[in-house]
């Protein structure tokens, strides 16, 4: 059979299997499976152990379930209260402070956790209720909280910079870096969107009466509860930046950190570990099946041509290399309506990277314009994962309408930064080329 | 029918809360490797690949588990929107392709690990460490993920026949 008709029935029948409800890790794997019969030779499942070792054997990885525990273990210890609550006493006499609050507590958080679900759901169980019974408009109240969830994807440690930069065979630690600029950037802007409106508008979002503000000497207090977290993730992330430690090693010393930060707020003990230990096991467990099926499907693809085939005909369109790179942004992008980043990495990056390498781009460069898109992915509806732990956190009366509405303005600043990273290259490069 | 669902569901919540306390150890592994780089100038040599070892049956390990409360991750949106019997129904076909990948992975897993037995196969490291220790976790994950399906696919039978959801 031909490369293209391979191409078109092993697609097809992917995102056939993804709309029948079949898990992303198992319709990856059985479209492997059935392709590798077909096309290929069942002796090409012996290739399939191997790709399971191989990726659980990778010391790399160990570094996915070490930031889950740790973001694990500082959530559970009670950390988000005490920084919600901080974070926006001294936002206080702003309009709109507690949704500005949430953005800042949500950047400070993702600095600990890698992962959406958990900032999204602790934020939406403080943060929204306390917006809301202030008369805080809905749909900023809960894009506030979304889109400050998202950012936990991009920066770091983000469980999906180490899985792109595994896969694409780069460093993490640059990866890490490049993050760093695009993700305050795009923190940054949801600031200066809130403030906007709510300064225009302050219906949107009224300030904190007179007498809920406090002092300097209090605000100060509220910051004393925060320090030893703020220490653990700066020794945790400065010493991947600074080269010293493996991400594996920060990240074991990271969890480590967490459990002696949980004992001194006297939240340790048995339950809460159990609990971190199993949140832990699920959120890699799935992360890593995705993967295997993955790898598999994208073997067996490139096995019969596939990837070669998609390089030589994007290379043979008569366009300059922007265009390209447009056409493969819109091509994650689409892809994103429904499949899990995980997916889209281990499926995309094969193919796309050797195309970005001809073009001329720079790894990283096109990488984090990858990560950065697929941060996107998770708050654009109707399947972005940010709206579904919306949804699961957020009051009865509100629907999935309200919410799907909510996201929309927070989409468009990603897509602003995703444009600049784009046009000016230097929001990514800058930042790893000082050091 | 029960006993066997109530059997099922035991072995892949238990596995999982077992191999779940592996976090522990692969924490006390890395202190262990760091104190060692960092305070005695080299590493044990034992550490890095027990980490790695250890992280490997812990991803492994875990499947079963998100299966059995069916959280691997899929675009549910519009079969929710569905009623319920079509929805068991389309779980029905949709496992026919869960099993075809499960059962070529479990076949070819288990010559994997078997090969790795008989040549007693080690890592060629200087710690040397045999291998079929974490081989054979492959085949033995992909049989726990294979009994939580039919668990899933017995259940979304008995939601096509009745046409009730289960509690």
């Amino acid at each position: 059979m031909s490369v293209e008709l391979i191409t078109l029935f092993m697609f097809g029948g992917l995102i056939f299997l993804l709309l029948f409800n079949v898990p992303i890790a198992f319709a990856t794997g059985s479209m492997a499976v059935i392709s590798a019969y077909f096309f290929w030779s069942p002796k090409a499942f012996h290739l399939f152990p191997t790709a399971v070792y191989g990726m659980v054997t990778n010391y790399i990885f160990v570094a996915v379930p070490m930031f889950i525990f740790m973001g694990a273990v500082l959530e559970r210890s009670g950390i988000t209260d005490h920084l919600y609550e901080a974070v926006y006493r001294w936002f206080g006499p702003v309009r709109g402070s507690l949704a500005m609050a949430t953005v800042v507590a949500s950047i400070i958080m993702s600095a600990m956790v890698g992962v959406i679900g958990a900032i999204i759901v602790s934020m939406g169980l403080i943060a929204l209720p306390s917006m809301l019974k202030r008369g805080y408009d809905k749909g900023l109240a809960m894009g506030s909280i979304m889109a400050g969830g998202a950012l936990g994807v991009l920066i770091p440690p983000s469980i999906m910079l180490i899985m792109y930069a595994m896969w694409a065979g780069i460093s993490i630690r640059k990866m890490f870096l490049g993050a760093i600029v695009p993700g305050l950037l795009m923190g940054g802007l949801f600031l200066v969107y809130i403030g906007v409106r709510c300064y225009f508008n302050p219906a949107l979002g009224p300030a904190l009466s007179e007498e809920k503000r406090i002092s300097w000497r209090e605000k100060l207090t509220y910051l004393k509860a925060l320090i030893l977290p703020f220490l653990l993730i700066i020794f945790v992330l400065g010493s991947i930046l600074a080269g010293i430690a493996t991400p594996t090693e920060a990240s074991g010393i990271g969890a480590f950190g967490a459990l002696i930060c949980a004992a001194v707020y006297r939240r340790l003990n048995w339950n809460m570990v159990k609990g971190a230990c199993i949140t832990t096991l699920k959120l890699s467990a799935m992360v890593m099946w995705i993967g295997f099926g993955a790898v598999m499907f994208i073997s067996v693809y490139n096995a019969l041509g596939g990837v070669t085939f998609i390089k030589t005909l994007m290379l043979s369109l008569p366009v300059e290399p922007w265009v390209l790179l447009v056409g493969m942004m819109l091509i994650v992008i689409l892809l994103g309506m429904i499949i899990e980043w995980v997916g889209i990495i281990m499926l995309v990056v094969p193919i796309f990277i050797p195309i970005a390498a001809a073009l001329g781009f720079d790894p990283l460069w096109f990488g984090m314009l990858i990560c950065i898109n697929l941060q996107m992915d998770v708050l654009t509806p109707p399947f972005g994962y940010a709206l579904f732990y919306m949804k699961g956190v957020a009051p009865r009366e509100i629907t999935t309408m309200d919410i799907f509405r909510a996201s929309i303005p927070f989409v468009f600043i990603q897509l602003t930064v995703l444009v600049l990273a784009m046009i000016f290259p230097q929001i990514v490069m800058w930042l790893p080329s000082q050091v | 029918m029960n006993v066997l669902l109530t059997i099922i569901d035991a072995v892949s919540d238990y596995s999982g809360r077992l191999f779940a306390f592996l976090c522990l150890p692969i924490i006390a592994v890395i202190m262990v490797e760091v104190i060692g780089r960092y305070f005695f100038g080299r590493p044990f040599i034992w550490s890095h690949e027990m980490t790695t070892f250890l992280t490997a049956v812990l991803f492994l390990m875990g499947g079963a588990m998100v299966l059995k409360e069916r959280s691997h991750i899929c675009v549910d949106v519009l079969h929710r929107l569905l009623p319920v019997r079509i929805r068991a129904l389309i779980n029905v076909i949709g496992s026919g392709f869960f099993f075809i990948y499960i059962v070529v992975l479990l076949h070819g897993g288990s010559g994997f690990a078997l090969t790795a037995i008989r040549i007693a196969e080690t890592s060629g490291t200087p710690w040397n460490p045999p291998i079929y220790v974490v081989k054979v976790f492959i085949p033995l994950a992909t049989a726990l993920l294979l009994l939580a399906g039919i668990a899933n696919l017995i259940r979304d039978f008995r939601v096509l026949l009745s046409g009730r959801e289960e509690t």
